[in-house]
Order: C-alpha cells, then structure tokens, then sequence
C-alpha cells in the first residue's frame, strides 16, 4: 500500500469539495477499497474517509412506508432492522448474503453498491485489464468460470452487488451528491454496461460523486419478495448466478412480478419479458421456466462459464419456489 | 547403534498406559491459544532490515540484463543482490539441483525470483524493486505438460547437476511386477479410464518468514519457518559455501505447512547473504500472493488406468500410465514420480502392476509435496476405477473392498514390507457407522454414499542424501530439579510431535506431562531429524525418544534399586512417583530419585536414535516409498448433490484410520479430521492454476476458495489400532494417510447419487452440470457403463 493523505470531513460539501479535488477517493467501511490499495490497484493520494458525515447511517420509513437508507448504514444493520425484513425481505436476504458476518459489519450499502469487480484480471496487479486502462478483457479468452454470460464486452465483469439486485427489483432511486449538487438517479439508471458507458467504472458516478442515499418506495398490496445466491463457497463469496424477485400477489394469481440476477452480466440483469412470464396463477412451475428461459435469452458464454446459463434458469425456478411456497 | 524394535509395543512398566493414549493437550496449545507463542514473524532484533523479493512477470525468459543501481541509490536501500551473488545451484533431493536463490541468466515461471533488496522498511524495499531495471528476452512458455513433453526445444532446464536433461523430462520412471498385459489377459473384466486431478496448494495460515543475523564472529543464525530444518542447515551451507558449523537454523513456532515448507526457498539465502552484506539482521515475510507462488504444492497429473479383475471381483492386475505436470523445478519430483507409482500396492493384493510416470517441467509455480505426496491423485484414480469394477460385476463397493484385501505380515507386489494392517477394521467400521447396509441404494435421487480405502507411509528409508547416521535422534537432560528437557531435532508443524515427545516421556520416566520440557528444531542445541516430510516423525523420532528413556530410566532404577537394596525389576516410576512394587510405601517423587540417580552416576543425560531396517525392492528406486510400516483408512463419505445447480454438499463422512496405535487419541482425530476435510476442499473449490499467459489465476485466499466451517459437513474420525512391531508402542502415521480415500469415496458417491462418473477433478458445479448433460451413454470411454444405474435411480424418485 503506498502512503496518502487521510482526509476526514464532517460535512457533505466538505467531502465534496475533497473528493473533487482529484487524486482522491471516498472511504466507508474500507471493505473493498482496502483490498484496492494493498493490491496496488488503486493508489489515491488522499482518501476521504465518509465515516464521520453525519445522517448518512440511518434507516427511516415514512408514514406511507417509504424506506430510506443512508449509504453508511452497514450491511449488517439493514439486514437485522425488522421493518426491512417485514416489509422488503428481498433487500435483507440480500444484505445477509454479503461476504461475512466481519464484512458486513464494516461493509456499507452504499460501498456495496460502488464496489469495484471482482474478475481476478482486474485484481491482478500486472494484468492490464481494460478496465484498469489495458486494452482488452483477458476473461474473453483467458479464464471465464466466474464472467458474465449476458451484457459482455468489451468487458465481461459480473457486477459483484448483492444489494444492487434487490434494490432494482424494488424499483428504487439513489440520492447522489456531487460537486454539481445533489441528484436523484433510479438504480435502473444509474449502473452501466461496458459498452454504452465508461468501461473504467461501473456506475453514472461522476468525479466526486458519492452515493448518499437509497430511496425504496413502499410496496402496494400483497407482496412476497426474497434473494436467492448460489455461490461455490458458503462466505467470503459473490454469487455465480443470484435471484431477486419480488411478486404481488391477488386472489392466488401473480398479478405483477420483478426479476433482476447478479453474478451474470456486469450490471444487474432484469428483463421486462421473464416478469410477464411469470403473471398468472402463483404456483406454476412452467412459468417460472419460462421465465428462467426469457432471462438468459440472447446469453452469450464464454469459455468457461457456459454453466451459468443452466444455473441461472435453476436459479429462478429454487426463487420462485420458495416465493410461491 | 541405533536403536530399533528393541522396545516392544506394551506399556513401559506394567499392562497399562498412564499418559499414551490419553487426550492430553498440546505442549504449545495454550500459547497459541493466547497469543503467546513466537512465530518466525514475531523474531524482531535491533537494526533489523526488512527485505523484498523482485519476481518474474514472464514465464519463460532470457534475463538480458539487470540494473540495480538506481534501487542501490534509494535512500535506506542498504544491498541488492541477484543471482550473480547466489550462483550455486540447490535443490531438495541432491540428484536435481536446480533452483537458484535468484535466478541466474533465466526465469522459469510468472513469480520466480530475480532480486532481493534488503532496506529499513518494508515500503522502501518495495519501492526499490520498482527502480531495478530488468531486461528480458521472453522464450516460449509451456503451459501444457503434454506440449511440454512433445517440444524439446525451448528446454526450461538445459542440465541439472552438469547432466544434460532430455527435453522437458524431470523424471521417467517405468516398473512392472509380474506379468500386467498376461494378468488382464486372463480377467473377466478388463476396464480402462482416463482420470485427471487438478493443482492444489497447501495455504498454510502462516506465510513464509525467514530472519537471519550474523553475529559478530561470524556465526550465521537463521529463523525460519522450515518444516525440514536440517536440509535448510545443508543447502545454506552448500550455498553460501560456509562450513556447517558457521550456521545455526531454528525453525519457531510454526503457523502450519502441509508440505509446502520443506524446500529450501529463496527467502532463506536471501535474508542470510543480506544479513551478512549488510551486517545488520535482515527479515522477509512473504505475502500472501507470494506463497502461492512459492507454491510445492500437488501435482496435477493426468492418468490412464486400466484394471483387470475375476467375476469374483479379485483383481488380477494394474497398468497405469501418469503424466505428471511438475512445474518449474525438480523440488521433490524425483521421489513424486516414484511415489505416483508405488504407494498404490496396498491395502489391495495386486497379483501383477505396472506403472510408468512421467514428470515434466512446465513454466508453471513449482510443485512438491503436498499432504499424501504423490499418492493421493493416483489413490483418486484407482479407487474410482476400482468402484466402476465393483458396479460391473455386481458386488458391493465394500466387499469387492474386502476380497481384495492383501492380509498383514505380507509383501506387495513391489517388494514393500507390510506388518499391521487393520485396513479391514476400518472398513467395517465405516460400513456400519455409515448405515451401508441400510441406506446405500435407499437414499433419493440426488444422494448417496461412496467408499475409498488406501494406505500410506510411516516415514521411508529413503533418507533423501544417502547416509549411514540414524534418521532421528533425542537426547535428554534430567535434573535435581525434577524437570526432564527433551532436544529434538524433529519440526512441530502443528501435527503435534513435540506433544508426542512429551507423551512418551513422561511414560517412560513416569513424570508428570508439565515437567517434561521440550526443545525442539535447532541445529545448534538438538540432535539431527531429517524433519517432518513423509509421516516420519511420531514413528521415527517416537522410536528414538524411546531409545533415549530407556538408557536414563536404567540408571534411575538401577540408583534407586541400590540405595533401597531391593532387586531393580520392583522399581517403577510412575505418575511422578517412584516406588517400590512389592512395597508400595516406600515411595518417593521421581524429582528424588532423580537425585539419587544424580548423586550415583553423575549429571544425567542420554541419546537415543531411530534408523530404519533395510527395506524396500531390490530394483532401482525400490527403496523409494518403502517404510518401516504403513497405516491403512477407510473412508465413506455422504453427498447431496442439487441437479438444478450443479453444487455438490458433504453432510458427512466417516473415516476409519489405522495409525497403529493412537498416543494421543485428540491428536489423531485431528489429523483425520484435517485431512478429510483438506481432501474434500480440494476436489470441490480449490484450484491452484495459471492462465494462459503463466500468471497465477487468483493468488489470494478469496479467489482460492477454501471452504469455512460453513462449508463442512460432519468428520466422523475413527481410530484403529492395530498394533505394528516396528512403531513406538505399535504407533503408525496419521498425518497424511487419512486424506487419500475422501476425494475417490467422494466421487464414488456422485456416482451413486445421480449415476454420474466423474473422472476430472474438481467437481465444480459446472463440472457437475456438464456431466449430468453428457449422461446417458455419451460420457467418455468407460462412462457407458454408468448409463442404467442413472436410469435405474431416476425411475425410483
């Protein structure tokens, strides 16, 4: 790790105004930049540590059940606040799959949702990784098993978020602050696949801009919502293929469904066609195969992850079993 | 001479034990538990400099040249050193010396060692390596073994001790016993396979760390985190070109190592040529993402397997062919290559068997021996081979098992000498513990039990450099004090042994278990052990701790028989107390009879030594792999396997393991537990590889998944005694044997759960995925003959 400066603001313009400045990035709970800088791949000259902005760490929901969580909250306390495990189950699973019970105690949703790949050419120092300024993604003929099948190239990352999906299927909104003032963007809006946006970042962030907020609107009717991980290791893992789904329910029949995995495409993968798939009666198991069907449609695998494809269809028909249970 | 045999296997002083075979704690168990205990990490020493290692980015290449000087420049940079200063080639085995400190005019695979730099701290050494100015001429990189055997040219080695190496070939080695191709003639059923197992490493918790000081008179002193401290002691000595006597190796406490510490490595001449450049004491710690470069670990080897057998299921012969990926260097792949081949004559008969095994370099980490050295991918094979005969023929996987059990006080078809074997106790322990019977074949779709058994050595007699001195000895010093100190050249690694030392000792002496103290792995204050490598030390440094007691307990009887004027044979010392046995009043502490054995025959001390009886074929490499005795284990392992995703789960497995007999029951059930457990991490998550271009795949502990407690099912250990002659109080190894059969037993069951042979490690859910695509007849060669028990097991769910 090479030397910085740590800044340590206590207010939002200050942070701003530091991380604006260049040469800087934003710390929270350090999960994923610590890695960054003890690998070299990132070498800031100062870090802004967030930790000590005030109104950032809380979870509100207003009087029609709107939800709200600061980007500081760590993942732990998202996953234990009993209105988000009554009202957004979806968003809790998710929490709790992250890494470890150590990771999510430090890990914050916001870091979370920021996190950088995982792919180990990026991780690896000496690879120049088209995402660390190299010109090309050494997955695409190099090692697969852990890349995505679905939005790749001209970089083939998986998204690592496990909140990310949840947080689509919830149809929620990210407040951001940035040097421009404040912003609102949908979490529909705000990833980007490498092709249509900077393929050096993952997100509309711009220079300085920092996630500040989630805005999750409250869920009207009868809802059942849930997340589904398959990762090879139990901890310390990211999904191979993960579901997050969320299903409102009336007389027995499906009458709106959200579908959005992780683990397969460099941004969370919802597609509009599996959710109309899945409308009608609530436990119909050719539906959630026709769904797991839509979803993959167009998949293009590399080498080695052409598993992803039959275990992202599985994926969809364990969730949507368990929902509908 | 030195001692052997010559202690029988009962109790020292009457029927029972009163500290073997008790659960007693670990000598370092509470340091480590608290902190406590010192790590080669933890030696800090005044002016110590912080040392760094500049490693290869290209895989294969000419190093054109190499210039320091800017590094040099750095302020608090105080030396660098290349592979001009070390240039005396080393290796473990000395027929293969090939490795340098720091490579001389070539680099061999993404991560070898081109510069150290020794500085004030750890972030300006770092930087100096980012000022030293390397220029490479790349040559072409083998990736591929088989690529690697067909080309002869580039060669990765040119010579290794002034011989010229044919291509890429690190070792051939090509043994038939009887008659194969007439035996699979005469069988009813002849089945062959190809089987292949991935690279593992061993991902101690500990990485490698190496202090060295010069004192001012010129002794060299070595901290290391060695598992072998006495090759250590010989390879600074060949390689500095110091007389041994100038070197003192100690190796602290140690944070695990697996095989993965027996080499001399790079860090160690490194730190000691600084220590000694600089005169300042010189520490490296290697990071994480250095240790999975240094890497010795298992070999990926591909096999072909055929196997013949009678309808009864006796098998009549064995013919594998091995290509074994090497890596880089030789390391121990002369003794890989052999053992590939000859840990697999047991505990089966094989009336006739041949092996020829190929070891080739590749510009890959290098590998050596990692737990179950050579034998565990050949284990896989077999045993996998072995269960499909099983299923042709209609018989049980256990008793086919049985059939062929080769029976103790035998010989195998290559010569080794077998004494216990307790191998069919083990498997009817894990038939029943299991609930075989009941439930094989009962369980749904998608679950089923599978079996394994093998057998392992206890030590060799192949002393990697031939000599006639004793391959372990103790001595012991006792006082007034009532304290018995125990030096052992033998290496605690975590397996325990000083814990064994301490055990038998304190049976012997009959002191109580705290005041045996226990020195251990210095060159300068113990007898020589050739260290832990190939199960040797419960049995060999067991064996001479015996040796040693014996010698002291007779003059501590014989002083005390004098001044009570009784007959010797009615003193025991026993508990901490020595009395008289037809007179049990007459008592005293045996800190007192200490002293009357003090004051008769003056300051006490004794020796004690272990050397193996002559073993082993009369054939080249006969001796390789043949040991004093060998321990046998059953495994049946339990798995549930989700068809929609691939993901295979252990909620159990049993293992039976026969170590002879347990000194300390908690440490056995720990080496079996470990082993299982470190079988199945490997054949389900951890894969040790490089991409395309040479470099590592993932050298950290999130990419190399290890699985965590969450990850585990239930490690049934079961403890077997068989009792052999030649061990201490009949003790055999333990440490390595019991993770052979977890990974066949393991493949074994898939099979039974959904009717799928899977031949290629690891079993990743992808891999799981695909082979349930390609049943149903279009599996590789013999995967055919899966086809009906798939079907069979569908129509039941």
């Amino acid at each position: 790790m090479k030397s910085f400066e740590l800044v340590r603001p206590r207010t939002l313009d200050q942070a701003v105004t530091e991380l604006a400045a260049g040469g800087a990035m934003p710390l929270a709970g350090g999960q994923d930049l610590l890695g960054e800088l003890k690998e070299h791949l990132a070498d800031p000259e100062r870090v802004v540590d967030l930790k000590r902005l005030e109104g950032l760490d809380g979870i509100d929901v207003d009087g029609e059940g709107n939800l709200t969580v600061g980007a500081l909250v760590t993942l732990t306390a998202l996953e234990e606040d009993p209105r988000v495990r009554e009202r957004f189950p979806v968003l809790a699973e998710a929490a709790a799959s992250v890494g470890s019970v150590q990771i999510r105690n430090a890990g914050t949703v916001g870091g979370n949702l920021c996190q950088r790949p995982r792919c180990w050419y990026y991780r690896t120092e000496d690879t120049p990784c088209l995402k660390r300024g190299g010109t090309e993604c050494f997955s695409y003929a190099g090692k697969s098993k852990y890349n995505a099948i679905l939005g790749g190239g001209p970089s083939y990352i998986v998204h690592p978020s496990d909140v990310a999906p949840a947080l689509r299927v919830l149809d929620a909104e990210l407040e951001l602050r940035g040097p421009g003032g404040e912003r609102r963007v949908p979490v529909a809006d705000f990833f980007t696949l490498p092709s249509e946006g900077d393929v050096l970042k993952e997100n509309v962030l711009e220079p300085g801009e920092i996630v500040t907020r989630v805005r999750v609107p409250a869920l009207r009717g009868t809802w059942r919502s849930g997340y589904e991980k398959f990762r090879e290791r139990d901890s310390y893992d990211w999904a191979l293929a993960s579901v997050a789904a969320a299903l409102r329910v009336d007389a027995g029949r499906v009458v709106e469904a959200r579908l959005c995995m992780g683990g397969v495409a460099p941004i969370p993968w919802r597609v509009a066609k599996a959710e109309q798939a899945l409308l009608g009666p609530l436990r119909d198991e050719s539906a959630w195969t026709a769904a797991g069907r839509e979803m993959v449609r167009g998949a293009e695998p590399l080498e080695h992850n052409g598993y992803k494809v039959p275990l992202a269809r599985a994926m969809i028909v364990k969730t949507l079993r368990r929902l509908t249970t | 001479m030195a001692a052997r045999d010559n202690h029988g296997t009962g109790a020292p002083w009457d029927d029972a034990f009163r500290v073997v075979g008790q659960p007693l704690r670990k000598v370092d168990g509470l340091a480590k538990a608290t902190g406590q205990a010192l790590y080669a990490d933890d030696v800090q020493l005044p002016g110590m400099l912080h040392a760094k290692i500049l490693r290869s980015p290209h895989a294969h290449a000419r190093i054109v040249s190499i210039d320091a000087s800017a590094a040099l420049a750095l302020p608090g940079v105080h030396a660098v050193i290349t592979g001009a200063d070390l240039p005396i080639r080393y290796g473990v085995i000395p027929w293969t010396p090939d490795e340098n400190a720091l490579a001389v005019d070539k680099v061999r695979f993404v991560g070898d060692e081109v510069a150290a730099v020794a500085a004030v701290d750890e972030d300006t050494a770092n930087a100096a390596l980012d000022a030293i100015e390397v220029e490479y001429e790349p040559l072409h990189a083998f990736l591929d073994p088989r690529e690697a055997l067909a080309t002869p040219e580039p060669q990765i080695h040119a010579d290794i001790r002034g011989k010229p190496v044919r291509g890429n070939v690190s070792k051939h080695v090509e043994l038939e016993f009887g008659d194969v191709e007439a035996a699979l003639a005469g069988a009813d059923l002849v089945l062959e396979g190809e089987y292949s197992f991935h690279g593992s490493t061993h991902a101690p918790i500990e990485p490698h760390c190496a202090v060295a000081q010069v004192s001012a008179d010129g002794l060299l002193t070595l901290w290391s985190s060695t598992q072998i401290t006495h090759y250590v002691h010989r390879a600074l000595a060949q390689v500095l070109e110091l007389a041994p006597e100038r070197i003192r190796v100690i190796q602290p406490c140690l944070g695990g190592a697996f095989g993965g510490k027996s080499d001399p490595f790079a860090l160690e001449f490194c730190v000691a040529l600084l220590a000694q450049r600089t005169g300042r004491p010189v520490k490296m710690l290697w990071t994480r993402e250095e240790v999975f470069y240094a890497h010795r670990g298992r070999h990926p080897m591909q096999m072909q397997y055929r196997c013949g057998a009678k309808s009864n299921g006796r098998i009549t012969g064995v013919d594998a062919r091995i290509l074994i990926d090497g890596g880089s260097y030789s390391s121990f792949g002369l003794v890989t290559t052999y053992y590939s081949g000859q840990l697999l004559t047991g505990p089966y008969d094989f009336p006739s068997y041949r092996f020829d095994s190929t070891r080739v370099f590749t510009n890959k980490p290098p590998c050596g021996p990692k737990r179950g050295h050579g034998s565990v991918q050949p284990r896989f094979a077999f045993e996998v081979q072995f269960d499909e005969v099983a299923e042709r023929l209609g018989i049980d996987p256990i008793e086919i098992r049985r059939v062929n059990f080769q029976g103790d006080d035998t010989q195998t078809v290559n010569g080794q000498r077998i004494t216990s074997n307790g191998f069919l106790r083990c498997l009817d322990l894990v038939e029943e513990a299991s609930g075989w019977k009941q439930r094989r074949g009962q369980l749904p779709y998608g679950r089923g039990l599978g079996v394994a058994g093998s057998m392992y050595i206890s030590g060799t007699n192949y002393p990697v450099y031939p000599n006639d001195m004793p391959q372990a000895g103790i001595q012991l010093k006792l006082d007034r004090s009532g304290v018995v100190t125990v030096f052992t050249g033998g290496n605690d690694i975590g397996q325990g042994s000083n814990t064994v030392v301490r055990s038998i000792v304190a049976e012997e002496l009959g002191v109580a278990y705290d005041h045996v103290r226990v020195v251990a792995a210095d060159t300068d204050l113990c007898p020589v052990d050739l260290g832990a490598y190939s199960s040797r030390i419960t049995f060999m440094v067991g064996n001479a701790t015996i040796d040693a007691c014996r010698k002291l307990r007779h003059q501590i009887v014989t002083a005390l028989a004098e001044a009570w004027e009784v007959d010797p044979r009615r003193i025991r010392l026993m508990e901490g107390r020595a009395f008289d046995v037809e007179d049990p009043d007459r008592t005293v502490p045996t800190r007192e009879a200490f002293q009357v054995a003090e004051a008769r025959f003056d300051t006490l001390g004794s020796t004690g030594s272990y050397n193996t009886p002559q073993l082993g074929g009369d054939y080249r490499g006969g001796t390789i792999g043949a040991s004093p005795a060998y321990s046998f284990t059953a495994h049946v392992v339990e798995v549930d396997v989700d068809v929609e995703t691939g993901i295979v789960r252990v909620p159990a497995a049993w293992c039976a393991h026969d170590c002879g007999r347990a000194l300390n029951p908690t440490l056995v059930a720990g080496q079996i537990e470990g082993s299982t457990y470190m079988g199945l991490a490997e054949a389900l998550l951890e894969e040790h590889g490089v991409n395309r271009f040479g470099l590592h795949r993932g050298p950290s502990l999130l990419d190399y998944r290890m699985p965590t407690s969450l990850d585990v099912g239930d490690i049934h250990a079961m403890i077997v005694e068989s009792v052999d002659p030649e061990g201490p109080y009949g003790a055999k190894e333990a440490g390595e044997g019991p993770l052979h059969g977890s990974i066949p037993a393991l493949a074994n069951a898939i099979h039974d759960a959904i009717g799928v042979r899977l031949r290629h490690l690891p079993f990743t859910p992808g891999t799981v995925l695909r082979a349930l695509r390609d049943q149903g007849g279009k599996g590789e060669g013999a995967a055919v003959g899966s086809t009906a028990a798939a079907t069979s097991k569908r129509e039941a769910r």
